[in-house]
């Protein structure tokens, strides 16, 4: 991802500059900031198994859900806060590893129609489960935090946690490995790299991350309900990944920022604000194909490339 | 009881056909997956509903505007977005994408979002076969997605433009060192299903309501039967749509009717993990 080992305390400095915009920010601006910060964390999970990976999952909406539910259903069983978030994870976890042994062998776009269906069939067991789930209406969640400023730390923090851990992902094995899975899977096999393996440890991590986002949601709404977790939720995501950057580091935060923090900003009607993204991310991903920090990147490179004007 | 399953699972696999047939032909000459044709279908209907209902237009004139409004809208789609990530697989079905929160989003600014219905002169009628009652509305989805898909057959088996999206659809490469103008097959492929985007727009819209997200789930079955039919491959879109529709429906009374996707779900996942390239693939791609 990026070079150099200041990555790692840049990235703490900023996790403390957000708390700080948190918490210091009014309740409006405090608002957006935390939606943002919440789905870096969903869309950083994204980025393994679609940005390193390159498998376009459409279905990170549904472990999103998934956390959500599974967090607040332990919170109303009485278990302590680590057992719920454990819950979060690990129940999201096992979802996305049976949906990847079910889609072991699509690719590409089988795989991309075949996880957008997932996600409908997430929203329809949270809509229909109503004994469990709550139906349509939903559940209301008990706060775990004792106060706002502990909930901003933990926002904060896991925003900035989850692109550490995937940079870490990134330089690790398993990242060489889904990195040469997204170049040529046939080939990287053919290498010796475990390509069946490493997709569903792929998926599975992906998963893990989207399940950690949708505890952080239910804390930070109060409620939950499956409108929340519409089947387009995971098709945004993959959109803010897209446009902010796959298989960039911060990639996800600049994405979600524009995807939630714009519409929301200009407070646009929600109509207006989806036909905005929707404009501004057709253009996007046909003039930039790398996401913005892509494009930014290769300008940069152009610039310092051209050779000093004569005197 | 079986019989009226029968009737009802034969309504919506008419309307899956429909809509996978249109799907599954952009796709084999694109390799793209067009969630943007549950917009135009969408776009489709409210512009029916806006010439018969609000300008009182004769209803078949109405429906004539409108399908060409929505075969024009989806060139549109071609030339101002797919063509440009032609090269880019991945690209693809995000700008799909995009393009559907454009069209849906404009329907409900355009429009509002209330569910309003679309009434044809056939709407009061009702179709007794014995025991089994099917609504004019029904029917004239089995008899609208018959003549489409009869249509298209004749369109793509003999006539030379079908002859030339199937070669584009087989084998680009050769058809463009045999003299074919991919450039022209690829708007010709997306005018056809634009064209199938109206009609399914006037099979769906009067058996159900009319608003922005109307079709955003039931492209989804659409899509399911495009893959168990094989990408690209029409009558296995067709085919597969019926019994899709079929299975749904039995599943609906039998099983759940607040499941009813999820079974969709279920046979695509039984195909996939049986044969990932769908059922009805065999060596090379063919479409017709």
């Amino acid at each position: 991802m990026t070079r150099g080992g200041l990555t790692y305390p840049a990235l703490c400095v900023l996790g403390i500059l957000l708390f700080l915009a948190l918490q210091y920010s009014n309740a409006f601006y405090s608002g957006i900031i935390a939606s943002i910060l919440i789905w870096t964390v969903a869309v950083s999970g994204l980025n393994v198994v679609a940005g390193l990976g390159g498998y376009p999952s459409l279905m990170q909406g549904g472990f999103y859900g998934i956390g959500a539910y599974a967090s607040t259903l332990a919170l109303n069983d009485g278990l302590a806060l680590p057992l719920a978030i454990l819950a979060a994870i690990a129940v999201a976890a096992i979802a996305g590893l049976l949906v990847g042994l079910a889609f072991a062998r699509t690719r590409g776009q089988y795989f991309a129609i075949g996880t957008l269906f997932f996600g409908v069939v997430v929203n329809l067991v949270l809509t229909n489960g109503a004994s469990l789930t709550g139906g349509p209406l939903g559940l209301s969640v008990p706060l775990a935090f004792a106060s706002t400023a502990d909930l901003n730390i933990a926002i904060a923090a896991s925003a900035a946690a989850a692109m550490m851990l995937v940079h870490a992902i990134g330089r690790s094995r398993i990242g060489r490995h889904l990195t040469a899975l997204r170049e040529d899977e046939d080939y990287a096999e053919h290498l010796g790299v475990p390509t069946g393996r490493m997709k569903l440890l792929g998926f599975t991590i992906s998963a893990g991350f989207g399940g950690f986002a949708g505890f952080l949601i239910a804390q930070y709404n109060g409620a939950i309900s499956p409108d929340l977790f519409n089947y387009t939720v995971g098709f945004v995501m993959f959109v803010a990944l897209s446009l902010g950057g796959a298989a960039r580091l911060a990639g996800p935060l600049l994405g979600s920022a524009l995807i939630v923090g714009v519409p929301d900003l200009l407070n646009l009607p929600s109509g207006a604000g989806m036909l905005l993204v929707g404009i501004v991310f057709v253009v996007v991903i046909i003039i930039a194909p790398d996401g913005l920090i892509g494009a930014a990147q290769s300008l940069a490179a152009r610039l310092r490339a051209r050779p000093a004007p004569a005197r | 009881m079986i019989l009226q399953a029968l009737s009802n699972g034969i309504v919506l696999g008419a309307l899956f056909a429909l809509l996978g047939a249109g799907l599954t032909l952009v796709y084999g000459v694109m390799d793209i997956p067009n969630f943007a044709q549950a917009g135009i279908v969408t776009i489709g209907a409210y512009l029916m509903v806006a010439l018969a209902q609000g300008a009182q237009l004769p209803f078949f004139l109405a429906v004539l505007i409108a399908v060409a409004a929505t075969a024009a809208l989806s060139v549109a789609t071609e030339r101002l977005a797919y063509r440009f990530v032609r090269t880019r697989p991945l690209a693809a079905p995000v700008v799909a994408l995009g393009l559907l929160l454009v069209l849906d989003n404009s329907a409900l600014e355009i429009w509002g979002g209330d569910h309003i219905s679309l009434s044809p002169p056939y709407a009061a009628s009702v179709l007794q076969l014995g025991p089994i009652t099917v609504p004019g509305v029904g029917v004239a989805v089995i008899l609208i997605a018959a003549a489409a898909l009869a249509a298209l057959w004749a369109l793509l088996r003999h006539t030379k433009m079908g002859r030339a999206i199937r070669a584009v659809s087989q084998n680009p490469e050769a058809a463009a060192i045999i003299g074919i103008d991919l450039e022209r097959q690829y708007i010709n492929a997306f005018l056809i299903s634009g064209v199938l985007a109206g009609v399914t727009a006037l099979a769906y819209a009067p058996t159900y309501a009319v608003f922005p997200y109307m079709t955003d789930s039931v492209i989804l079955n659409g899509f399911v039967a495009v893959i168990i039919g094989g990408l690209g491959n029409v009558w296995g879109a067709a085919i597969a749509g019926l019994a899709l529709g079929l299975v749904e429906s039995f599943g609906a009374v039998y099983l759940s009717a607040a499941y009813q996707t999820l079974i969709g779900f279920a046979v695509l996942l039984a195909v996939i993990a049986v044969r990932p390239g769908g059922l009805f693939t065999g060596g090379a791609r063919r479409i017709a």
